[in-house]
């Protein structure tokens, strides 16, 4: 009996992990795809840094550094982006983050929101930098605090299925 | 004997166990450096990395399709609503204009006799009949930095690396990576197009270079030149790269005194393209279309 509940238990565990990167499979997709209600001008919200926002501070053990590596280089390469560059700023994200959770785990739900736009800051700021390199030219301002601005309005309708997801984890 | 080797069990579990955590304590640094690594040589060299990336874009282009497909059908709906007023106005709009273009058609019908005309008497080699292929944008970049849009057609459907790309009224960008059943296309307005172009009316040539926004740069144009505000900036065959004359946009002076392109149709809002087929050399062409004819019944 106790052999069965515990079959029953990995079982269960295995599925809600499934989900869970279901879920970020999809993320990614949505960061890729022409979205005629977001995609207003090239400008597409932040969605697989707010799967990776939350799941490194929840549950981290399923979002182990080599897999932030994978989402980020798979970005990369369907996005059409610099190879490489999405990867490195999620790195970076959840290095941060891991560095970081402690104190924000028991912060309340508009100091994690904030830490959101930050993140979206330090990946946006990255791009900007890149940019520069590559074409020796000021980019124009507007579609980065745009992307900023949409990223941080779309992350509560976004984490809303993450956190029901997270509810089945307890 | 039984705990002796229940002991073992765990004392090699505990090293397997440390040697992971080990690993794990320094993995993202080392990730880090593969990641910049691969950064670094995608930014010297993006062509190292075409071939992987477009296999995988490939595979995944249905996804991303499949991903968008409810959110169109949401968008279209919406517009499909809110547009009624929209389209009566358009309508009485589109039916004066094709008063004005009846009008037009009928000088293009005598322009174009008169221009054959003219051919036949110069014996000028006829330019090979365009053909399109028609398809839908599926993905973009998802960057401000990135000027791209994915395309729903590749190698089966005929699509070759650096046929044009044209929108609703103008050119938009060309094709930089094919894979079988999906594309990539470079947009006008990216940092990285350059293209060339002629500047109707002038006949002035130019490289129309992309800035990342949504006027275009002139480059190369001599500085005596004179340009008129309003004039049409077309492809140029130079360099076999596109047929001549396709349109891309017109002359507009900014606020800066900065003669600048605006393109026709906004690359960024396209959302089915049309992609111009052209062959490389019409004899090669015609050669091709002999042989795949099906050889004439003896009798």
């Amino acid at each position: 009996m106790e052999e069965h509940s515990e079959a029953f238990q990995r079982i269960s565990s295995i599925l809600r992990n499934f989900l869970v990167y279901i879920f970020l499979i999809f993320l990614l997709l949505f960061n890729a795809a022409s979205l005629p209600m977001f995609d207003i001008r090239n400008i597409t919200p932040y969605f697989l840094l707010m799967g990776i926002y939350y799941w490194t501070l929840t549950r981290p053990s399923l979002l182990p550094f080599y897999l932030v590596f994978i989402l980020g280089l798979a970005l990369d390469i369907v996005s059409g982006q610099l190879l490489g560059l999405n990867a490195l700023c999620f790195l970076l994200i959840s290095f941060i983050l891991h560095g970081q959770r402690r104190f924000l785990r028991g912060q309340s739900w508009a100091v994690l929101w904030a830490g959101y736009g930050l993140a979206c800051m330090v990946v946006a700021f990255i791009h900007m930098l890149v940019f520069i390199l590559m074409s020796q030219s000021w980019p124009g301002f507007f579609p980065l605090f745009a992307t900023i601005l949409v990223s941080v309005l779309a992350y509560p309708v976004i984490v809303m299925p993450m956190i029901t997801l997270n509810k089945f984890f307890r | 004997m039984r705990s002796l080797t229940q002991r073992h069990r765990r004392r090699r579990n505990y090293r397997a166990a440390s040697a992971v955590a080990r690993i794990g304590r320094y993995s993202p640094y080392g990730l880090a450096g593969v990641a910049a690594l691969i950064l670094l040589s995608s930014m010297i060299s993006p062509a190292l990395w075409q071939k992987p990336r477009i296999g995988i874009t490939d595979t995944v282009a249905p996804l991303i399709s499949a991903v968008g497909q409810p959110f169109r059908f949401v968008a279209d709906m919406i517009s499909g609503m809110t547009g009624i007023t929209q389209l009566r106005a358009e309508n009485d709009r589109l039916k004066a204009e094709n008063g004005r273009l009846k009008e037009w058609y009928q000088t293009a019908l005598l322009l174009k006799a008169e221009n054959q005309s003219l051919k036949d008497l110069l014996n000028v080699i006829p330019e090979p009949e365009q053909s399109y292929i028609s398809t839908r944008v599926i993905g973009d970049s998802g960057s401000s930095y990135v000027r791209s849009l994915l395309i729903q057609a590749g190698k089966e459907d005929g699509v070759v690396e650096g046929q044009a790309v044209m929108g609703s009224q103008g050119m938009i960008g060309r094709v930089i990576e094919v894979g079988n059943r999906a594309s990539r296309i470079l947009l006008l307005n990216d940092i990285n197009s350059h293209i060339p172009v002629v500047i109707e009316g002038s006949n002035q040539k130019a490289i129309l270079a992309g800035t990342n926004e949504d006027l275009l740069t002139l480059d190369h144009l001599p500085q005596d030149t004179l340009v008129e505000v309003g004039a049409r900036v077309i492809t140029s065959s130079h360099g076999g790269m596109f047929p001549q004359g396709l349109p891309i946009g017109k002359v507009v002076k900014t606020s800066s005194g900065e003669l600048m392109v605006q393109p026709f149709t906004d690359p960024s809002n396209a959302n089915y393209v049309q992609i111009i087929e052209k062959p490389d050399d019409p004899n090669v062409r015609q050669s091709i279309d002999v042989l795949k004819s099906p050889p004439a019944t003896q009798r």
